[in-house]
């Protein structure tokens, strides 16, 4: 199954269920995914350097939730993958999930941005 | 936290993931339930001691008191006078885990009215909350 970076179609389901509001609430959402991701993903990027597996199977749990949220389906599934292997202690086919986690991390990133600067501009 | 209309639908929402707690809150919050947060089983039970819940919104895995623990600890409690007892309690499982394979019976005579698998969109979350209360009343 391919599996957008961004599904913009997750946020603008906002639209359905709230007709007025809905660009509000998702720029509530996008701002609180990029309040919490990049200290995350740093603090990832420390543990993977450290083998602390143990902590980036908790921020793999962690960050799923907040890329879930978005829509950003990849970046989800990768991280439910991480989570599940490092848990696991297959560590070694974690760091190959991991680094196409780097790739899809920035991808995905920038997409919110645009996602949110277009939700911006036609609020 | 909590909004406090009379007479209103109560919900417990149990996460301790901030961004899977926004969806169900904004929803729940936008059809005037009165909804309470608790960030993990420890508060949860704190808050069902204090509150008879309509609905539990509950997230499976959780550090310290996950799920599993916290519906165990709550059929284990005594129930007060006048409250409704525990396997008549509304639940909503909630996961990111596929919980397709848990065989309730072996937990608790629970009422798990269904079981959402995140990222639910949320327009089929509003659906799904709507169902549960319909079918609940209150």
């Amino acid at each position: 199954m391919q599996r957008k970076i961004l599904n913009p179609e997750f946020l603008e389901n906002w639209r359905e269920v709230d007709p007025l509001r809905w660009r509000l609430i998702v720029a509530e959402l996008l701002e609180t995914f990029f309040r919490t991701i990049d200290e995350s993903y740093r603090q990832m990027v420390i543990a993977r350097e450290e083998g602390d597996w143990e902590t980036i199977r908790t921020l793999a749990h962690s960050m799923k939730s907040s890329f879930g949220v978005i829509g950003a389906e990849e970046a989800h599934r990768l991280l439910q993958t991480i989570e599940i292997l490092a848990a696991a202690k297959r560590y070694r086919r974690a760091n190959v999930f991991m680094a196409r986690f780097d790739l899809i991390f920035v991808e995905t990133r920038a997409l919110a941005i645009e996602f949110q600067r277009a939700n911006a501009q036609a609020a | 936290m909590s909004a406090k209309p009379k007479n209103a639908f109560r919900v417990l929402i149990v996460d301790d993931q901030s961004s899977d707690i926004m969806n169900p809150y904004l929803l729940t919050s936008q059809l005037g339930f009165e909804t309470t947060l608790a960030f993990d089983g420890e508060q949860a039970l704190t808050e069902s001691a204090r509150t008879p819940f309509d609905l539990i919104i509950l997230d499976w895995n959780m550090p310290r008191v996950p799920g599993w623990a916290f519906l165990r600890r709550l059929e284990m409690r005594p129930v007060p006078a006048g409250r409704k007892e525990i396997k008549n309690q509304n639940i909503v499982l909630y996961s990111g885990d596929d919980l397709s394979d848990l065989i309730f019976d072996d937990l608790l005579n629970l009422r798990v009215l269904d079981v959402w698998q995140k990222p639910l969109e949320p327009s089929d979350m509003l659906k799904r909350i709507k169902r549960i209360k319909a079918f609940v009343g209150g």
